[in-house]
């Protein structure tokens, strides 16, 4: 979920068509196509004139934020194929910034699961969504 | 669906639409052969497509049903279109309030 002005300019919910084998892996992968979006929107903003300095992505899986934060070597993330370790090396490299969000702050979980009214309708009114 | 009561949420809190709704026999499998499950459910794609994504997850969850819809994933269904219509008003607003 990438907003702009306050209000919601690009977004996805699907179901991963790759399997992951933890949690971990799955918002790991996760995080690597939230980046690359990232990457995109921010050369077309560049391209029209609002040059933002680096992005910063957020991530509910304090674990996944290990993983990219910390370029070792792990016995449990060995089997993680190539392509996801991509975020490390933006975040490596300093143009993203990966950062914590906590379940009450998370903007996301509206995309993910079924949620009570309140927070159903903070989300929506945080996405731009409003009553005309 | 003209007359329904709006609600508040597309999808109830811990809702889960498993393999066991599939329909059992032919005659249910008939009955549901006479809905129009997947013109709604694109309708409704079309809709999260342009300006809502709060109802992007309930969409996702009754598409993986298009091959055998079953009785209770068309009242899901029916379900996001009553939400819809309590919200017919909300837009995406750039640039605050």
């Amino acid at each position: 979920m990438f907003t702009l002005a306050g209000g919601a300019v690009s977004w996805l919910s699907k179901l991963q068509t790759v399997v992951a084998l933890s949690t971990t892996e799955a918002e790991y992968m996760a995080s690597t196509q939230a980046c690359k979006e990232a990457i995109w929107m921010q050369r077309l903003m560049e391209e029209l004139g609002h040059k933002q300095q680096q992005i910063t992505v957020y991530c509910d899986s304090q674990s996944a934020l290990h993983i990219a934060r910390n370029p070792a070597f792990r016995s449990r993330t060995k089997h993680i194929g190539v392509q996801y370790h991509f975020v490390r090396e933006v975040v490596e490299e300093g143009s993203m910034d990966m950062q914590k969000i906590h379940t009450n702050d998370n903007l996301a979980d509206v995309m993910t699961k079924p949620i009570n009214a309140d927070k159903f309708i903070w989300c929506r009114s945080s996405y731009g969504l409003l009553e005309t | 669906m003209q007359d329904c009561k709006p609600i508040s949420t597309p999808l109830p809190v811990n809702f889960k639409l498993s393999s066991a709704m599939s329909p059992s026999n032919e005659a249910e499998r008939m009955e549901m052969s006479r809905v129009p499950y997947a013109s709604a459910v694109g309708s409704l794609m079309y809709a999260m497509i342009c300006t809502r994504p709060d109802i992007a997850q309930a969409v996702g969850v009754v598409c993986r049903f298009m091959a055998d819809p079953g009785k209770e994933r068309w009242n899901t269904v029916k379900r996001i279109m009553r939400y819809i219509k309590g919200t017919s008003g909300v837009a995406i607003c750039f640039g605050g309030s």
